[in-house]
């Protein structure tokens, strides 16, 4: 058990409201050295950097906790970051057609990496990725909420929303849609779970 | 007095009317229908949660403490040990009569709900280990004003209720059998009340179960909604006394999201009733207790009770 250091503090933040409408949009390639997202920002606010393919749209979700707007979008940011490092390696990027998706889990815990690659036709393009010749992402949304007891960041929920259409032998639409669970390390923000569903769609 | 209109012009306005509605029918889409860019053809389901240890032990405390006392060092009315495997999805609550006469490290024997009053929540984790053999991970310590606090923050839960029972203080018009929706008060009047049930603190151990399992219940139903798991942690951190930190305890509410119901056992430790020291005290079936224990330690998972 774990030893009990004494009455702990609670906690006297109570929930503020919702931090909505800041919306950011980032890309998971920045180039730079540290691999960090390069962010421009607009006159609003928002940002954006590029990447190949369409850029993902960030929203701010529910800030839970008494964390600033200007430090929310920064973890927001973050956390995107983290995930568009899954979406690309997992789904969007590499050679196609591509066999090897034994790196698809970057900023995951080694854990959590085990058991999406236990789950990797549904957590990457494992499945089809031999018989595609091409992925292209026409939908990229990433939405994070944020814990934030006593202003300092604790979780991130990523909300997922990824289209891609498929090429090649496999030539279909796929939707990834779910959530990204992440708390703060020394390295970052990591992934430690995922609740995570994918299917074929047809507009 | 009610304008009478020509049989003509009623007819050219109904028509009007017709054609309205006709071209907005065609126009305005079905308000019951959310617009979509797609139709979702078919769709598979993924999921997992770290963590370390992969199967988590939680010592649930329900303090008796009143207001103005601490409820870390008032007795432990609600002794639920609760286990989760992250790997698979199963659960497993243990609970233990408040009245368990048993070894209390440093303190001799006593009725286990004592541990607290003497050393707080770590000697009553350890004399929950005791009985059970397994050691709690952490240990979450609320109150009556405490746990109503969160029931209200969580909303409504249900509870599947086997037998209708009532207290004249507590809940005068009782809860009926079957399914019954708790909120706030209510949900701490269905752990607690004791006295009118045929088995007496075994029983209400049985329904603190049942409570629990409608809260998982309703954080599985949330959890995709935006920042409710949030808002949840911040209302746990708020009424709850615990050695974890804010990060812990948002990876175990997720985890408690995956939790597959199915996959959920509730025992609650038997005993007999035993007088020591001119005390009515429950003698707990330490063997059954044990077994409990040795079945769920690595898959949080009893074959029976």
């Amino acid at each position: 058990m774990r030893s009990w250091p004494g009455r702990p503090t609670r906690a006297a933040v109570l929930a503020v409201p919702t931090v909505l409408g800041l919306v950011l949009s980032l890309g998971g390639c920045s180039g730079d050295d540290d691999g960090e997202p390069s962010a421009e920002r607009s006159r609003d606010g928002s940002s954006t950097t590029s990447t190949p393919g369409i850029e993902t749209k960030v929203e701010v979700g529910e800030v839970v906790g008494a964390l600033p707007k200007g430090p929310a979008g920064d973890v927001a940011r973050d956390v995107a970051a983290v995930v568009d490092g899954w979406l690309d390696a997992a789904y969007v990027a590499g050679d196609f057609p591509r066999t090897d998706f034994g790196d698809a889990f970057p900023g995951f815990t080694e854990g959590a990496a085990k058991l999406a690659a236990r789950q990797r036709s549904l957590m990457s393009n494992a499945a089809v990725g031999d018989r595609v010749d091409g992925v292209t992402a026409t939908r990229r949304l990433v939405r994070v909420d944020v814990l934030a007891p006593r202003g300092e960041p604790a979780g991130a929920t990523a909300h997922v929303n990824l289209v891609i259409e498929l090429t090649g032998d496999v030539d279909r639409t796929d939707q990834v849609r779910g959530r990204l669970l992440l708390t703060p390390a020394k390295s970052g923000w990591r992934v430690f779970g995922f609740d995570i569903e994918r299917g074929e769609v047809r507009g | 007095m009610r304008p009478v209109g020509r049989p003509w012009s009623r007819a050219l306005r109904t028509g009007v009317l017709a054609l309205v509605l006709a071209v907005v029918a065609l126009v305005v889409p079905n308000s019951s229908v959310a617009p979509t860019y797609f139709t979702l053809v078919k769709y598979e389901h993924a999921e997992g949660i770290d963590t370390d240890p992969d199967v988590i032990w939680i010592l649930a405390v329900g303090s008796d403490a009143r207001r103005g006392q601490d409820p870390l060092r008032s007795r432990g009315d609600t002794l639920q040990l609760i286990g989760m495997d992250t790997r698979t999805g199963a659960a497993t609550t243990i609970g233990i009569p408040r009245d368990s006469w048993v070894a209390i490290p440093g303190y001799g024997s006593n009725r286990i709900n004592a541990a607290l009053f003497f050393g707080g929540p770590q000697l009553m984790g350890e004399a929950v280990a005791g009985l059970i053999g397994i050691e709690p991970d952490y240990v979450f310590v609320t109150s009556f004003w405490g746990l109503e606090q969160i029931a209200k923050d969580v909303g409504p839960i249900t509870v599947d209720n086997p037998a209708a029972f009532s207290d004249e203080y507590l809940k005068p018009k009782g809860f009926p059998a079957g399914k019954v929706v708790l909120k706030g008060y209510n949900v701490v009047s269905f752990g607690r009340i004791r006295k009118t049930l045929p088995g007496g603190d075994f029983d209400r151990s049985a329904n603190q179960q049942r409570v629990l399992k409608g809260f998982q219940a309703k954080v599985a139903e949330n959890a995709d909604k935006a920042g409710w798991i949030e808002r949840g942690v911040l209302s746990v951190m708020d009424n709850v006394d615990t050695n974890l930190a804010p990060a812990e305890l948002y990876r175990i509410a997720q985890a408690i999201a995956q939790v597959d119901p199915k996959k959920i056992t509730n025992c609650v430790v038997q005993g007999g009733i035993g007088n020591i020291g001119g005390a009515s005290v429950v003698l707990p079936n330490t063997d059954a207790a044990k077994r409990y224990g040795d079945d769920a330690r690595n898959d949080a998972n009893i074959k029976s009770c």
